[in-house]
Parts: structure tokens; sequence; C-alpha cells
């Protein structure tokens, strides 16, 4: 048997417990002299000192990053040393090191590019921001976000051509490079600058216009997103010519985006409920009053209902939604805040018109006859239009969000004809729903002719209506054949490889709302009866789950344009 | 203008330019000579102290709160990096805090599952079990695996522990995988494992030499100082890919793989014929160079344009900048060690600057960059290849000095050289080694073809992890784990590239139970009953008296160190330095009177026929497959870069092979897309990465990933026996 030291074992218990103690004790302090005394001045800063502009920026100019290609060899000192020089997050980083490659295999070339915020003559993210959260400063023109003043709607993010904002779900806000301002101010290099082991990131003073015209150019740097939209201020130089092939090390992987669920169901919801207060107009314009107004209060009632739950569902996808009333002060720029201003003067109208139906039941239920007398028909009917125009106004509102990220996905007639279609395609799925459901609850409708011919009038409308989306949504496959890896190519592949069980979804789920079951309605004539209204109801279920797929898709298969990034795998 | 307060609160409302949010971010001067930094992160005092990952050695300004470390930056003054850092550097406290650190020994139980043990258990288990298998299958049949990431005291201690306390013969270091061969070729040429340089020859030069080595990503803050160099020097780069280095260069000669040493033979012939020689250096300071001459006559330009694919221009080309520089420095790094004939291609280096008379003199030197923070340090001290304090088993008079130094029995000291890695791996395979102690290291995915070593473990009756992580792939092998602290939770010193010795200090609590590995080593000494050997070892900093002892009269004499005060305030200490000298620069080189350790004072020329690479290409298997760093922010097999978040975003999440564009096309292979590459040992999956940058015939994947290592070769470089991970055949198909 081994010889164990177990006759020494209390000592060696000490020792265990000793041992252990003294691992906890620190002694770097105690044991060795500090470098620097307490108040001694920054000793980096003879290393920055030249990487800094001396003098303030006058009119017309502004501070800028500069980034010397040829001393940039991709060690990524910078985005660590900003993420503890600027006490960030644990993952959260505000620069980041892309690489381009390309050339030939006899002269290959790589370039590795660093890149933060570019502190844009005309930032889109500020453009965008609903409440001002962001600020150009007038003499560093750096451009500022105000963590207190944001609401996390991350419009930003989608407005940035950059990547640069950066959401922080745990804060509910986005931050983003300030240039290290507060360091500048007194004479300190942004951390990026002072960290360069090869000096490769300086701050200078540029004049805005030459930046203006440069970006108008085109000039800024390959696989890069169009300058020329917000004209970001960095400058990349370097003494070497770049083979016209480069691209970024991120080039050809295709990833989805994120979905934001909570902007699904506001989109997709507001235009049902515009298109069903939309379709009510339209039928009012067509039809008797009277046959006409055995539905409308509880049309209108589901036209509001899911007009609010979209509202509702709109909070959700803020960061800080008890901030949200600020957002009427971005209404000169913003188009979000003019599509939130639009929808809530569309729902306090809405709730207006819908309500002023139920005005005779309510005098009847508490004896109170002058409420009878509130709702004319003749100013129930201009509310209803200005319902239905509030409407279209902040669906168009809604578009002119997305076409204005520029996202290729995204512009073009490629959101208007989406929103616009699922207003219709839901309207008329919606309205085919409460009329149909209607007749159950008023006897001798079914023998209404009118009725009959609604529902087909309805279903053939809504046979078109979906045929026509979905073809043209399915146009963006045309690009599959694309030669260059375009983002429009790459929206294709995703939407054909990665997300294809939602594409599918998509396609099955609208082709039996928007197609078949019209179809069966619109050749078999049933009956009014709780069958029709089962089938209705289906319609109007499929529809739904085919828009809110298409929405989903929408989001997640955009490419956004960006920097080149890293090496991906 | 007056703006009413209340106005103003209104306004703030609507508006909001400040608050908790915007507070979270303020900046407040550091003080201590930092600049402004967090507000929360205001330290109350500053220390220096050593970067725990490569061997740059870089000096990183610790910030303190109440003596525990809450941020650091790059040390403003340090002689090696001068305020600067890479991002391994700016993220060294975060894997201190990774979940997963082992927090108390875990022991293997009756199911096969880790347990958490306390010490008291785990310290008898350890004794128990490596005794019982000592008795049973003799005292050599337990070996030990160590590192080149511990002080260097605390390798001293295992050095000494295992092998004149425990009677092991057997033990060696991860650093046979990456500076071997370096330390073989120096051995060999110089006398003694002696790198000549110092960092300030990178910017002395008007020509350096780059053979196999990325240093733009692997050692950023060496290639921070070639960029200081103010000569406009040419850069020479000598790289099969067109690496961040090789675009960086003035020159890059693309060669083949595993045409390096004749490429190196050719340019010696070129410059002998062309009579480019210092006939003065190489007459009086250097002893086969005759032979050496005649050797390479068969490397004419032609032959070498051939087996290298450079064209003869090239080659001449190459050969007449260095003829043409004043000063010219040679630096190679893993694409020379990590070779299968690396010895002599280390040598090939070492002979040009002889025969140009570039050694000895600022701006010169063949130099070897090594990787670990604590390689050179190894190299002296861990008791492995080498008797402590670079002496040799083999020499009675060196184990009398050290059994003298240390107190102890002369037979305590073997007197027969250890195993090195791969044969003690190949041990386990014959049943020769049944109990092996991991220090710091993991094997199970660094250890060339992986698969085999992985098997390998399972036949090992006893298997001990020590490690700051239990999730580390080799820790989830073994039977015991024992909880280790890390950099940064102790004391000691690490040796850099240039020879300088810095301090390591504790400036953060270990968690749980976890003990710095000198602590464990003392622990194990009082369980295995051979305390009384080392009742001198009581701290780091009394061991660092020992190794000053023990390097006396060696030529990596530190006697004229005085103390840890000494390092710390002289911003590191190069050795050698003996007792009486005074310390006049910071920067220091070796070999300045051009006298070698060799008895005659020369250094030798060294060298031999070019070998066929061990696995060559053929139609099954088409593809060279070249291995190598894959990021500035990976270390190794990432048991700590993959524990920081920022480091994490830094780099490829998952493995992936470089390709070139005219082979995807061939092979129909998509950018981005999933491809198999597989050799004689495995088959993995990767990322097709199609890029110019490497060479037709030829695929790229970064070492970090955990499969790579299934793919290569078990071959070593004979001299060194330095695993070549370098080179092998692999086939890649669509997935």
């Amino acid at each position: 048997m081994p010889k164990l030291a177990t006759e020494d074992s209390s000592e060696a218990r000490t020792l265990i417990d000793d041992l252990l103690t003294e691992q906890r004790t620190m002694t770097a302090v105690a044991k060795f002299s500090r470098l620097h005394e307490r108040h001694e001045f920054p000793a980096q800063a003879k290393y920055y000192r030249d990487l800094i502009p001396l003098e303030r920026a006058q009119t017309g100019q502004q501070y800028a990053f500069a980034v010397d290609l040829d001393a940039c060899t991709g060690c990524k000192a910078c985005v660590t040393a900003c993420h503890n020089l600027n006490g960030l997050d644990d993952e959260e980083t505000w620069r980041e090191v892309g690489v381009l490659f390309g050339g030939t295999t006899l002269e290959p070339v790589q370039q590795t590019v660093t890149t933060a915020c570019h502190h844009c003559v005309d930032p889109a993210c500020m453009n965008g921001c609903p409440v001002l959260a962001y600020e150009k400063d007038e003499v560093t023109g750096i451009v500022r976000h105000l963590d207190d003043q944001c609401i996390g709607c991350q419009y930003c993010i989608l407005k940035c051509p950059y990547d640069v904002p950066k959401y922080s779900k745990k804060r509910g806000i986005v931050r983003k490079c300030d240039m290290c301002s507060s360091r500048l101010a007194v004479g300190e290099a942004p951390a990026c600058v002072q960290s360069c082991p090869n000096e490769a990131i300086r701050i200078e003073v540029v004049n805005k216009a030459e930046i203006v015209a440069e970006a108008r150019q085109g000039i800024f740097l390959p696989d890069s997103p169009d300058p020329a939209y917000t004209q970001p201020t960095t400058r990349y130089r370097t003494t070497k010519t770049f083979p016209a092939n480069m691209t970024g090390g991120d080039h050809f992987r295709v990833k989805p985006e994120h979905a934001h669920p909570a902007l699904v169901v506001m989109l997709v919801l507001t235009q049902l409920s515009v298109g069903a207060f939309c379709a009510e107009m339209i039928l009012r314009v067509l039809y008797a009053t009277e046959v006409i107004a055995q539905f409308t209060p509880f049309h209108s009632l589901v036209a509001l209902g899911l007009g609010l739950l979209a509202i509702g569902a709109s909070t959700l996808h803020l960061g800080r939604p008890l901030y949200a009333w600020r957002a009427f002060v971005g209404l000169r720029t913003s188009w979000l805040s003019r599509e939130i201003i639009v929808f809530s003067a569309f729902a306090g109208l809405a709730s207006l018109y819908a309500g002023m139906f139920w005005l005779p039941f309510l005098a009847k239920l508490s004896g109170v006859t002058i409420l009878r007398e509130l709702a004319p028909p003749l100013v129930q009917r201009a509310i209803g239009i200005f319902v239905a125009f509030s409407g279209v106004v902040g669906i168009a509102c809604s578009a002119m969000i997305y076409q204005d990220t520029r996202r290729k996905l995204w512009t073009g007639a490629r959101t208007f004809l989406r929103f616009f279609g699922s207003a219709a395609l839901l309207g008329l799925a919606a309205t085919l729903f409460t009329t149909t459901a209607q007749a159950v609850f008023t006897p001798g409708i079914s023998s209404n002719t009118a009725f009959a011919s609604i529902t087909a009038q309805l279903s053939a409308a809504l046979i078109a209506v979906t045929l026509a989306k979905i073809g043209f949504e399915l146009m963006v496959f045309t690009h599959l054949r694309d030669v260059k890896f375009s983002l429009l190519k790459r929206s294709a592949l995703l939407l054909s490889g990665e997300l294809a069980e939602a594409t599918s979804v998509r396609a099955l789920t609208g082709a039996a709302g928007g197609i078949a079951l019209p179809f069966y309605l619109l050749f078999s004539r049933p009956a009014p009866g709780a069958a029709t209204v089962g089938v209705t109801a289906w319609i109007l279920v499929f529809a739904l789950l085919g828009e809110l797929t298409e929405r989903y898709l929408f989001f997640t298969a955009v490419v956004p344009p960006k920097m080149p990034g890293g090496m991906a795998a | 203008m007056k703006i009413h307060p209340f106005v103003k609160k209104v306004s703030s409302f609507i508006r909001a330019h400040d608050g908790a949010l915007t507070q979270d971010l303020v900046l407040h001067p550091g003080e201590f000579g930092l600049g402004k930094v967090p507000a929360r992160l205001t330290p109350d005092d500053t220390t220096t102290m050593i970067c725990g990952f490569c061997s740059t050695g870089c000096g990183l300004n610790i910030h303190l709160k109440d003596g525990q470390a809450i941020n650091l930056t790059p040390t403003t003054d340090y002689p090696v990096n001068l305020g600067m850092a890479c991002p391994k550097g700016w993220e060294a406290l975060t894997p201190l805090r990774a979940d997963d650190r082992a927090t108390t020994p875990y022991l293997r139980n009756a199911n096969g599952e880790l347990e958490p043990v306390d010490w008291e258990t785990a310290l008898q288990v350890f004794a128990l079990r490596f005794k019982a298998i000592q008795d049973q299958h003799g005292p050599e049949s337990v070996a030990f695996l160590s590192t080149g990431q511990i002080c260097t005291e605390e390798m001293a201690f295992l050095g000494a522990l295992s092998k004149f306390g425990m009677g092991m013969i057997h033990g060696d270091g991860n650093t046979r995988q990456c500076m071997a061969t370096a330390v073989t070729a120096y051995k060999q040429s110089f006398g003694f494992d002696a790198p000549p340089y110092t960092y300030a020859d990178f910017e002395e030069s008007d020509v350096l030499v780059f053979v196999g080595s990325n240093l733009c990503i692997a050692h950023p803050i060496m290639w921070q100082r070639v960029l200081r160099n103010p000569h406009a020097p040419e850069i020479i780069v000598v790289d099969p890919r067109k690496t961040e280095t090789a675009m960086a260069a003035t020159q890059h000669y693309a060669i083949k793989p595993r045409s390096d040493l004749a490429l190196l033979y050719g340019l010696a012939n070129i410059i002998i014929a062309s009579g480019w020689i210092d006939r003065d250096y190489v007459k009086n300071h250097t002893s086969g160079f005759e032979e050496f001459a005649e050797f390479v006559t068969r490397f004419t330009s032609d032959v070498v344009s051939e087996v290298t694919g450079i064209s003869v221009e090239e080659l001449w080309r190459f050969a007449e900048t260095v003829h043409h520089g004043k000063r010219v420095s040679f630096w190679w790094t893993m694409g020379v060690n990590q070779g299968h004939e690396a010895t002599r291609t280390a040598q090939a280096i070492i002979n040009l600057a002889l025969m140009t008379g570039n050694i000895g003199r600022p701006g010169t030197g063949a130099n070897s960059i090594t990787g670990q923070c604590n390689a050179m340090g190894s190299r002296l001290f861990s008791n492995t290849t080498n008797l402590l304090g670079g002496h040799d088993f083999l020499n009675a008079t060196h184990r009398e000095k050290v059994a003298r130094v240390l107190g102890i029995d002369v037979q305590c000291v073997p007197s027969q050289n250890s195993w090195a890695y791969d044969q003690i791996v190949e041990g386990i395979a014959n049943d020769k080694i049944k109990g092996l102690w991991i220090i710091a290291t993991n094997s199970s995915h660094s250890w060339i073809n992986q698969s085999s070593f992985n098997e390998l473990t399972s036949k090992l009756d006893f298997l001990v992890v020590q490690d700051m992580y239990h999730t580390t792939e080799t820790a989830q092998r073994a039977h015991l784990v024992l909880p280790a602290a890390g950099w940064g939770e102790k004391e000691g010193t690490f040796i850099n590239s240039e020879r300088r010795y810095g301090l390591v200090k504790k400036v953060a609590r270990a968690p749980g139970q976890a003990l710095s590995d000198f602590n464990i080593f003392k622990l194990i000494a009082q369980y295995w009953g051979c305390s009384e050997m080392f009742t001198r070892w009581s701290s780091p900093e009394e061991v660092f008296q020992i190794m000053k002892e023990l390097s006396r009269e060696q030529p990596c004499d530190i006697t004229g160190i005085a103390d840890y005060q000494m390092l710390d305030r002289c911003g590191g200490v190069q050795w050698p330095l003996r007792s009486g000298e005074t310390l006049s620069c910071s920067e220091r080189r070796l070999f300045a009177d051009g006298t070698f350790f060799h008895p005659d004072g020369k250094a030798k020329f060294l060298f031999s026929e070019p070998r066929e690479v061990p696995e060559p290409t053929d139609d099954e298997y088409p593809f060279t497959l070249l291995t190598g760093r894959g990021s500035s922010s990976q270390w190794h097999t990432q048991t700590r870069t993959s524990k920081s978040a920022v480091l994490r975003k830094l780099y490829p999440q998952n493995i992936y092979v470089e390709i070139n564009t005219a082979d995807a096309e061939r092979l129909q292979i998509a950018p981005s897309s999933q491809v198999a590459v597989c050799s004689r040992r495995a088959k993995i999956m990767a990322t097709a990465f199609v890029t110019n940058t490497v060479q037709p015939g030829q695929v790229f994947i970064p070492m970090h990933y955990a499969t790579a290592n299934q793919l290569t070769v078990s071959s070593f470089d004979p001299h060194s026996r330095q695993p070549a991970y370098k080179a092998c055949a692999v086939r890649v198909e669509k997935a």
C-alpha cells in the first residue's frame, strides 16, 4: 500500500485552509510601488497628440474619423479599447473591423477595415428619429445619441446604412459611438485613436462641402453602401489601388434579420382596420343606405377593435413605451413620427365613428334620448370619410417609414403595394366575414339579394387582390438569376432557403384564404347561415395568417446595407 | 435670455439631455496618468503586470479598486508594448469571470460523472492513485504534460516536485507544440537556447525577413514595433498564403507549402556564389561554413525555383535585398517551427544571418518569435527537456549543481532525458505510461491527430487535469480535476520572446476553492510526503531566488536581478543580468562580441538534405491543408478567449476552410456553403470561404476550432520532436 500522509492530516487540513486564505488576499497594492501619481496628466497623450486636431472646426467644417488603410492590419484592438474605455455592456461594441477580399490568384488582395459611426453630414438616424433623440453638434458635427430621450423604437437601426446604432434590450434604448466627445473636449483622443498600435485612426477637421461632393461621386470604400445617402464623413485613405472585385468578408453570408413581431402585428392589423373601413365606405356608395345600415354597427366595431389592438401591439415594440408620447416632436423629419400621429388621429376618429352607431342603443338603455340626436347620419358619414382618409394616409406613412430606409426589398413600389395590398385584401376578407356574420343575427336577411351580391362581389375582389399581391411578391424570385450577388438576390435566397418554410406557409395560407375559399363562396353560393359564416371566418383567419407571414418575411428577408464585415462562418 | 425653470423642466421632459441612462456612459478623469475612464470604473490605484496570453509580454496597467482589478489599459511606458495591446490583452480580465471556472476539485464517481469533492479528498486520491500506479508499473509510468501558460516559479516547482519528489522521469509541455524547434535549433547552432534579439531590432533593421510568421495577427504589438521603424525598411514575407502580414510587406514570396528549406538553401547558394558573405565574421565566429557552402551548391536557382514555385528572378531579388541590407533581421514563427524538417529550416535561417554577419548588431539577428506568454520560462525552468536553469540531465556536474542549490540528494535528479510529448503519447499506447497529469493545457483539442490522442486517454488508469476551467475537452476526460487560479489571481514571472522577465501580480480573487498552481504543487508535495524537500519553496518570490542561484554562470544568468520589486521598477529585465552588472539599457541583445556558447565560442552551420513531406498530396487527397492562427482575438484552443463576449464577436463562430476561387469553381463549391474536409484520419464539416489569398491546391483551417486537429497527421521534426501541423493531405467535397 502506498503510504498516505495521514499521520499529519491535521496539519494538512491547516495547510489547505492557509492556502485558501492566502489565495484570497490581494497583494499587488501593498507590495509594489505605483507607476503614476494620482493627479498625473494622461500619460498616453504623447502617442496621440498628433492624431487629434489642435483647432476647432470652423463654419462648414466638422470632426471626422480618418482611417489609414495601409496601417490597419486587423488587430481589432480598437474594438476592445472602445468597449473597455467606454464601459460598454459585455457584448456591446461600437466599432467593428471588417475585411475586404479581392484580386486574382496571382495578385490576391485583402484589406482590413476598421469602422464605427461615420458622423454623417446628413445622418439618417437623426432624420428618422421620431423623438429627436439624436443631435448633430453644431461645432464638432459629432452625431450624439440622447440616451434618456430614446424610446427604443429602433427605427434608427433600420435607417442607418452602416449598422451603427445598437439596441440594448436591457435598457430599452439604442446606444452608439459619440467619437468620445467628452474626451475630445478636454484634449484627449477617442479610445480607438488612443489604442491603435499602428496609428491607423485619427480625428481630423473636414470640410462638409468636400464630403458631400465626394459622396455624390460615390467615393468611399468598396462593397459599402452608397455614400450619397447620408454623406459619411470617415475618410479611408490608401496608397493602394483596389481591384474592382473587392468584397467584404461577410459578402456571401445571408442571414435572416430580426422579425419584429410587434411591428408585424401592428402593420397587418392597422391595414386590416383601414381596409375594412374603406370597404365600408365603398359599399356605401354601391348599395342602398338601409342595406348598409344593417351591418355597419358590427362591422365598424370589428374594424375599430382590430385597429386599436394594432396600435396597442405597436407599443410592445418600444423599449420604453412610457415615453411614446414624445413621438410628436419628430414630425418635421420622421415618417415614424408622422405615422404615430396620423394613426392616433385615425384611432380617435374611428372610435368616434364606430361609437356613433351605438348611440341609439345607449339612448334606449339609459333613457337619455338626447344621445340619439348626437349622431346625425350626415355628420357620421363625413366622419367615416375622414376615418378612411386618415387610415389611408396612415398606411402611406407606414410605407414611407420603410421606403425611407432605402433597403432594397423595401423600396420602389415594394412596400406600398404590400401595405395597400394587405389593406385591400384583409379589408375585403374582414368585410366578407362581418357581412355574412350579420346575416345570422338579422332575421329575413337571407331573402335580401343585395347581401348575396355583396358576398359575391367581395369574394371576387378578394380573389383578384390576392392573386395580384402574391404574384407581385413572387417577383422577387426573378432575382435568383442575378449574376451579381445583389441585395435582392440575397433576399430571394433567404426566402427560398433559410426562410423557405415561412415562404410556403405564406403561399398556402394566402391561397387558401384569398383564393380557394372565396372561389367556393363564389361558385357554390351557400345560403346565409352559420356554415357560411364559418367559411368567411376561415377566409379571414387564413388571409390574416397569410399577411402576417408575409410581413414576417418582409422583416426577416430584408438584407440591410452595411460596411464590409469580418469573415463569416 | 433667461429661461424660466419651469419651462426648462418641461422642455427637458419633452427632450431629455440627461438622466440615468446618459449617466451610465459618463466618463471621469481616471487619475494615475490614465485620462478619462468610465465613471463607475474609476480606480483608486493602479499597478502594472504582464499579459498572460502570448509571448510578446505586454505590460498591462491594471485599474484597481480596493485592491481588485476592475479594468485595464496597456502600460504607456512599458518597453515592450509602448501603451498598446491587442484585443486579448484588453480583454484579459474577462475570462477570469467565466461561469465555467473550476471552483472545486472534481472526481469521477462510480457513474462516470465528475463530482465535486473537497481538496482533502482530491489530494488523497491524487497521491493514492499515482503511487499505486508507480508501485505497479514503476515510477516512470506516471508522466506530466505541462504548459507555457503558468509562471516560471510554478513550472520550476512542478518540474522539481514531479521529477525530484515524485520520481517521475517523463514530463513535457505544450511548448513542444510551439517552440521546441527554436530551442533545438539555437542549442545546436549557438550552444545554448538563446534568442538573440530585443524588440528594438524591429525598429532598427533596414531589411526584415519574416518566414512563416503572420505577425500582424499573431503578434500585433510586435508589428506595431515594425511600423515604428523609421528606415523605410524592405519587409519580406515568406508564406504560402497572402496573409495580413504578406499584404503589409514590400515583397511577398508565396512559396509552395514546405519548400522553405529549399528556398533558404537556394538563397544561401546565391549569396555565397555571389561573394556576398561577411568573410571576417564567418572566419572568426563560425564553424562548418565550408561544408555548408559546398552542400548548398546543389540548390541552384533553377532547382529551387522548381521546388518553391517562385521564379528565378524573384529568388535573386530576395537574395539581393538581403545583400543590400545593412541591418537585416530574420524572424520566424510557427510556419517554420511546425514543419517536418523544422529544426534544419530554422538553422537555414540562422545560417543566412551568420554568413552575412547579421547578428549581434542592432536591427539584425536570426530571431524566433515565441508563442505562449511563458514558453521562454518553460525552456529554462520546466525541468522537462532541460534540467532546471537550462542545464543538462545527462551532465553529472549539472546534476550536482542543481542538487546543491536545491539542497537535495543528487540521486533524486534523473540522469536520463525525458520523453518528448509525442513519445509520452506513444508510451500510453504501449502501456508504458499509465498515469498522466496535465497542467494548463488542452491536449484533447490541440494535440496532432486529435482523435487518436483522445482514444488513448481512455487507456490511462488515472488522468488528472489541473485547469482554470472544468469544461475543457481534456478536463472532461479526466478522472480528477484540480481547480487552478489563473493569470491575475497569483504571483510569479513570465519570460517573453526577447528574454524579458516580467511580473504577474495577484489582482483578482480566484473563485471558490481554486488555488494557484504554486499552492496546488505545495499541497501535492505535502500529500505525497516529500514536502521536506521543498521547505525553501514557500512563495513564488522565494523560488525566484532559487532560480537565480540555478542560473548562476549559465548564459541565462539572472543573479543580477535583485527581486520582484526590481522587475517591477525596471519594466522587466532581459536575461542575462549577472550579479554585479548594472542594468544600463532596457533593450539588450546577445552576441555583440561574436562569442557564442559552444566551447570554441563559435556558431555552427548546420544543415541536412531536405526530406519529402510526410504526407504528400495524391489523387485521393489532392489538397495540402495548412493550419494556423485565425484572428488576433483567438488564442489556441480558446478555453479563455471564447469566454469574452467581445472577443467572440471578433472571429467567425464556426469552423471554416479557405479555398481558392478556381478550386471552388471546379468543385462547384459556392461561397459560404458547407463542405466536408477529409483526411486519412477524419472527415469534418466546415464553411467554405472562397478566396484568392490561398493558392490553388491548398486549403487553410484555423487551429482554434475543435475539429481542426482531427485532420492533422502525426509527424514530427526528428530533432525537436515538434509536431508538423502545417501540412497534411486532404480532400474537399461539397456537403
